[in-house]
């Protein structure tokens, strides 16, 4: 038989984890966003003569 | 010359033959290694991971030989890299260095459908749980959802090696079922308006190099923080993908997706089909094992479709759901299913790039998910074998 407590267990775990990865995801998207932004791709000026 | 000599000379010619027709689960066993062989190279199924673990089946399941005994070859290597879980980190290093994660720079949004494409670890954690596997054993069925060898690999060596056969081969045969399981479940999710909706193309969103190098390094830092059970998975690939991107250590990056990707995707393979012995392999537990797995796939695709169907809402039709379905680590294929399927609909409509981004995200994400479970796993009392 399945152990009523072991489920409660698992159901916390289940739904932090969910929550973490999207945190997680979150912060990572938000980082990528702000290097995209921050960092943007500058041409190389052409160089001289 | 005694007879009873050459009789019993003669007799080990055959005893391989008379152990086998004593124990009918090594045929089985046998006939399971060739068809792996045989998706492997006639289907094109992954052949890369199929070939070597049906051949690794076949290996320890010819009796007698001893190849996976205490002190055989293949249990050696058994031993040396996924009890140490040394390959799936190794292989992770090659995944970091062939993967471009440029895409995830056009649309950042589009990494949270990478979240969504883990959902069904979780779920199948629970049903798991409720059939009456162990925490340990439900965790490592649950990964199959992650969609992805190495993790998989990475976390039922620690948890429940004795799972380990039927989740790795769950875990790589769903990966190339990938075009056939997710159409069907993508039409059901969807309205043909949904389909059809036009995305614009990417025009070549340009990333700065030092955008690219910092990438790995920010990630890495951040999701080592939050979960700091997946470092050695994160860093890994985080690594591999800074030797891509700084373009200083071209030698490494080299050796790391091809030499070292290569040598031990074979060694992983083998030592994966090692596990597959009749007597561990042919048991009802293994059935329920893929059943799970198919259901864990299952969900990913749903629930990805689903979060694919918010963005469509909140961005005001703007956001082409099919693309959640590629929310899952299985790379390039779901993204290249959710292009296929978004021109069937819209022959103008070139979802590549979007859904790539997803991809990516999803390959982040299952190793986040698995990161993150382990380290709230961890902090509840439940540890692995490490």
């Amino acid at each position: 038989m399945t152990d009523p407590n072991l489920l409660g267990v698992g159901l916390v775990v289940a739904l932090v984890s969910m929550a973490g990865t999207l945190l997680a995801l979150g912060l990572v998207a938000l980082c990528v966003a702000a290097l995209h932004r921050f960092l943007p791709d500058v041409p190389e000026a052409p160089k001289g003569p | 010359m005694d007879l009873g000599i050459i009789g019993a000379a003669l007799s080990a010619l055959v005893v391989g033959f008379a152990q086998l027709l004593q124990q009918p689960g090594y045929i089985v066993m046998l006939a399971v290694g060739c068809l792996l062989l045989y998706l492997g190279i006639g289907r094109s199924l992954e052949p890369l991971l199929l070939v070597p673990i049906g051949f690794g089946c076949v290996l320890a399941n010819l009796p007698g030989s001893g190849i996976t005994g205490d002190e055989g070859v293949l249990t050696t290597i058994y031993r040396f890299g996924i009890a140490t879980e040394l390959f799936p980190v190794l292989i992770f290093l090659g995944i970091g260095a062939l993967t471009d994660f440029g895409p995830l720079f056009q649309n950042p949004r589009l990494l949270l459908l990478g979240a969504a494409g883990q959902f069904g670890i979780f779920i199948t954690l629970m049903l798991a749980l409720a059939l009456g596997f162990p925490m340990n054993q439900a965790v490592s069925i649950g990964v199959i959802g992650a969609m992805d060898g190495p993790t998989a690999i990475y976390v039922t060596s620690n948890y429940a090696p004795e799972l380990l056969a039927a989740v790795s081969v769950a875990a790589y045969s769903y990966m190339a079922l990938v075009p056939l399981v997710q159409p069907p479940i993508m039409r059901f999710l969807t309205t043909e308006k949904e389909r059809k909706t036009l995305m614009p193309p990417v025009a070549g969103v340009k990333v700065s190099k030092r955008a690219r190098i910092l990438f790995p390094i920010v990630v890495l830092i951040l999701g080592g923080l939050i979960a700091p059970q997946g470092v050695p998975l994160l860093g890994a690939v985080m690594l591999g993908n800074l030797l891509r991107e700084s373009g200083v250590v071209e030698r490494l990056r080299q050796a790391s997706e091809n030499e070292i990707a290569n040598v031990v995707t074979l060694l992983l393979g083998l030592a994966i089909g090692s596990t597959m012995e009749a007597t561990r392999f042919l048991q009802l537990q293994t059935l329920m094992v893929f059943g799970l797995g198919f259901i864990a796939i299952v969900l990913d695709t749903v629930v990805g479709v689903l979060f694919g169907k918010l963005f469509y809402v909140f961005s005001g039709g703007k956001v082409n759901p099919l693309v959640g379905a590629a929310g899952i680590s299985a790379y390039p294929m779901a993204a290249r299913v959710v292009q296929q399927m978004g021109q069937k609909y819209n022959r103008k409509n070139y979802l590549l790039m979007h859904a790539m981004a997803a991809n990516t995200g999803g390959q982040i994400g299952s190793i986040l998910a698995a990161s993150v479970m382990l380290s709230v796993l961890a902090s509840l009392g439940y540890v692995g074998l490490r």
